[in-house]
């Protein structure tokens, strides 16, 4: 059998080795072995080790407040573990040492797993035998850091069998001299398996991956983005070895990933009710939001957007259902979740007697951030919001966008794994609405999920986000917006009339709505369609007033779907429409009627039209 | 703890508590005032009493200080109310930070705040009035902490209790009186009617003021001061009590009028 070692990397305990011959118990206050020291995040019995029947070490958490981490994943259930493996507990972490590796050190070898069978893989005292030319197969590299900012921008530097960083390094390490890097500051480091270690090098200034300053050497993987000094780097060329792939063990077993994959779900709601007294407005909403991934939650005002979003930020219980953020239950580990997470509610949350630089200062601090970081979080959002000319002004004397700007800026500074955010550009002009969401999508490219609700279509496709309709109380479509069209969209055409529009039957396939004065014939061939039907009109194409082929879009996605409430209903009393507020610089589309009534109306994209799809009886 | 939530909102709540000149109004320059104004009146009354070096100061300055330190009621529960008017209470719950953390970062600066004002008000209010003390006036600071810490759990029981602005302002104004008149804020319990006699233990004010009379008046020491520093610490384990019944941090709190 086997005999793994716990290296502690981390923490009070840094330095000790805890072997894993017998099951043991690490906390503050656990038996010999396993005690930890005076880590207040730690619990007094926070996890327990032991090894299986076939010699793989396990691991699981004993009902810990704060949590037990794998390669940054909660542990939920009792949990197999590789040699390497990264586990955070309090401010501890351990590493996992497989008996084979322990001469290597710090080395993180993924695929030095024992046998099956429980074989005899080498004796703990044996320095890695493993040959540094066996390169794992899929490694397709040559890998590079690419310099995004600093004074080597613009700057490659191939990684190779490795580079130091720091003022004193040699060649491109010294990064066109950075005066912010230490002497020596940080360095990567090629494993005997090919892949590639950051380390800082006990600099000044810290060393930071994808925005978190490392406390021990860290696995790096393509798209990582390294700070050291003033230079920003971006790791490409990396590919996932087939030792990270194959990393599923035994049946039933949970698979460990060495990296967080873009694909891992970060928010997963299923089967989300709310009720208000005995007045249903959620009556089941699944949603499932990946790590990159931006889903915009569409849906007419009090169609519940703003119900489940406070759910998920935990304001509000579910009357069913079940909402987890990375697996954490936000009824049951509200804290945790919560850590997870940033919203910008729909209303505004801002302090007016404070400038715009404490506020944002402010929430960065109950986030965690402090000195640096945080100074540099709060520069980065003042600089992507445009606020950093107002930094010192009051909150209480910015404009309406700028108001919006500082609301949603205070939800982003930590980055969180899960961003909510709430009609973010309601009442708010085109320059807010545009670096809105391109912040958005820049804090999704970076790995967050992102659920942005709102009832403007045009929003969801500039993100380029995926759609979630919300409509009575649950998600009628998802999908991304292509699939959406393809799945329930096809061109029309729509004749408008001065006037009621005609009866007459049209002598035509395809689905006909009338509106008002409009008739809308959805159909495959709208050039053809549109040629016979005008041809049948007779007398009434005096009164024809325009012929338009409309090609599918989102919001005839959007009409479609809800069209079993938004179908014909044409007489609705006249609203004057010159008088109503325009929606600022949207292109044309359906909006929720301005005029207050409970119907959708039609915008041109100058101004509003008398167009109305209203709820039908 | 260092990385924590709390120490970041004391900070916060004692910018907002102090962000404006409000409070050195109110809670220095009137009450003050008031001691000057009303001096003259309470040495004929303590003379009377047979204190016949008593120049008044004895009873104004720590009547007046009991009777406007509970003005902080209101100020500080406003605040609470402020902070839903502004969203950002709301905010602060989906934050990081626990309930206990929200509280917590709200409750330290203002005993704080409060606990300073009663030391530097009776500090000046001693050296504008001369105030000659009989015995040892540092051991009445265990009275001030006692009283801060009753006046900060007074506001948030009252506030958990209310939900409306109004509610807060006319119950914590209407209080305010209340303690004052019947605690021997105002005029020396030893003047009031047999029966507010008879009720006047029932206020805190009465506690405070009887510790301060015991040791500037009747030059007793520490020994004398501990009771009533000890009932005080009751009632704001009373009304501490009572905050944990009433108050919710996700109950909404309404600006009205
Ligand atoms: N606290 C509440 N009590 C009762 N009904 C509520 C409450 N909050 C919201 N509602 C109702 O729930 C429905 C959904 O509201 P909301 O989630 O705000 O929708 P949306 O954000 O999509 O506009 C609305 O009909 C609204 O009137
Ligand atoms: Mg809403």
């Amino acid at each position: 059998m086997s005999e793994w070692l716990l290296r502690v990397l981390d923490g009070p305990a840094a330095g000790n080795v805890i072997s894993l011959e017998h099951e043991v118990r690490v906390g503050r206050a656990a038996s010999s072995d396993g005690r930890l020291g005076e880590d207040p995040e730690l619990s007094r019995e926070h996890a327990r080790f032991s090894c299986d029947a076939d010699g793989f070490a396990v691991l699981e958490d004993l009902g810990s407040t704060n949590g037990t981490f794998v390669n940054g994943e909660l542990v939920e259930s009792a949990q197999i573990l590789h040699a390497g493996d990264r586990i955070n507990l309090g401010n501890t972490t351990l590493q996992l040492d497989a008996p084979a590796t322990q001469g290597a050190d710090r080395t993180v070898l993924r695929d030095s797993l024992p046998a099956a069978g429980g074989e005899e893989t080498g004796r703990p005292d044996r320095p890695a035998a493993r040959p540094p030319q066996d390169e794992p197969s899929g490694r397709t590299g040559p890998e590079s850091l690419s310099v995004l900012r600093g004074p080597a921008h613009g700057a490659t530097i191939a990684v190779e069998g490795g580079i130091e960083f720091g003022r004193e390094a040699a060649g491109s390490g010294a990064l066109t001299g950075d005066p912010e890097l230490s002497r020596r500051h940080a360095r990567i480091t090629r494993t005997a398996d090919g892949a590639l270690l950051l380390e800082d090098l006990g600099s000044t200034n810290g060393t930071y991956l994808n925005g978190w300053r490392i406390p021990s050497p860290q696995a790096l993987a393509d798209g990582d983005q390294i700070e050291v000094g003033q230079t920003l780097l971006e790791l490409s060329g990396v590919a996932r070895s087939a030792a990270r792939e194959a990393s599923i063990v035994g049946s039933g077993q949970k698979r460990v990933s060495a990296q967080p994959s873009s694909e891992k779900t970060v928010l997963r709601a299923e089967g989300v009710t709310k009720q208000y007294g005995d007045r249903p407005v959620l009556t089941g909403v699944d949603l499932e939001i990946r790590a990159g991934e931006i889903v915009g939650l569409l849906g007419p005002n009090g169609a519940g957007k703003t119900t489940f979003a406070s759910i998920v930020a935990g304001l509000l219980p579910a009357t069913s259902g079940r909402v987890t953020i990375n697996e954490i239950d936000v009824r049951q580990r509200p804290r945790l979740a919560r850590r997870q997470l940033g919203i910008a509610p729909q209303d505004l949350g801002i302090y007016p007697t404070q400038t715009v630089r404490r506020n944002l200062q402010f929430f960065g601090e109950i986030s965690g951030l402090r000195g640096r970081l945080l100074r540099s979080r709060v520069d980065e959002i003042g600089e992507a919001l445009s606020l950093t000319p107002l930094f010192e002004r009051k909150a209480a004397i910015l404009s309406g966008g700028q108001k919006r700007r500082l609301h949603a800026g205070m939800a982003m500074l930590h980055h969180p794994a899960m961003l909510i955010l709430d009609e973010p550009t309601v009442g708010a002009d085109i320059r807010t609405r545009q670096e809105i969401l391109d912040t958005v999508r820049r804090l999704a490219d970076e790995g967050r999920a992102v659920c942005y609700s709102t009832h403007y279509l045009p929003e969801i496709e500039a993100l380029g986000a995926a759609v979630a309709i919300l409509d009575a109380g649950r998600i009628v479509a998802s999908g991304s917006i292509a699939e959406l069209i393809a799945r329930h969209s096809s061109p029309a055409v729509e004749l408008t009339f001065a006037g009621e529009a005609p009866a007459t039957d049209l002598g035509v396939r395809g689905e006909i709505t009338r509106e008002g004065s409009t008739i809308r014939i959805a159909t495959d061939d709208p050039a053809a369609t549109a040629a016979a039907v005008v041809a049948r009109l007779g007398a009434h194409a005096a009164r024809l007033r325009s012929v338009e082929i409309v090609s599918p879009s989102l919001d005839s996605v959007y009409l479609t779907l809800t069209e079993r409430r938004y179908a014909s209903g044409g007489s609705l009393p006249d609203a004057d429409v010159s008088a109503l507020p325009p929606p600022m610089g949207v292109p044309a589309g359906w909006y929720p009627d301005p005029a207050g009534r409970d119907a959708l109306r039609f915008w041109d994209g100058q101004s509003w039209t008398d167009r109305i799809a209203s709820r039908a009886a | 703890m260092a990385a924590g939530p709390v120490a970041p909102i004391a900070r916060q709540n004692a910018r907002l508590l102090l962000g404006n000149p409000g409070p050195l109004v109110l809670f220095f320059f009137t009450p003050l005032l008031t001691m000057a104004v009303m001096r003259p009146t309470f040495q004929r009354v303590l003379v009377g009493q047979g204190f016949t070096n008593a120049n008044g100061a004895e009873q104004v300055i720590p009547g007046f200080i009991t009777f406007f330190v509970f003005f902080w009621v209101v100020f500080i529960g406003r605040n609470f109310f402020a902070e839903h008017g502004w969203g950002t209470w709301q905010r602060l719950q989906t934050s990081f930070a626990s309930p206990a953390d929200i509280v917590i970062g709200k409750i330290f600066p203002a005993f704080c705040i409060v606990l300073l004002q009663v030391t530097l008000l009776f500090a000046i209010g001693a050296v504008l009035f001369d105030l000659d003390s009989a015995g040892p006036v540092a051991s009445l600071l265990i009275v001030g902490v006692a009283l801060a810490a009753c006046v900060v759990a007074f506001t948030i029981a009252l506030v958990g209790l209310v939900r409306l602005s109004v509610q807060l302002d006319a119950l914590g104004n209407l209080l305010v009186m209340v303690f004052a008149a019947l605690g021997g804020a105002l005029v020396p319990v030893a003047l009031l009617p047999a029966w507010g006699r008879a009720i006047s233990p029932a206020v805190p004010s009465y506690w405070a003021n009887k510790a301060a009379r015991s040791v500037i008046l009747e030059g007793q020491g520490l020994s004398a001061v501990w009771g009533p520093a000890g009932v005080l610490a009751l009632f704001a384990l009373a009304f501490a009590f009572l905050a944990m019944m009433t108050f919710r941090v996700s109950q909404a709190k309404v600006t009205a009028g």
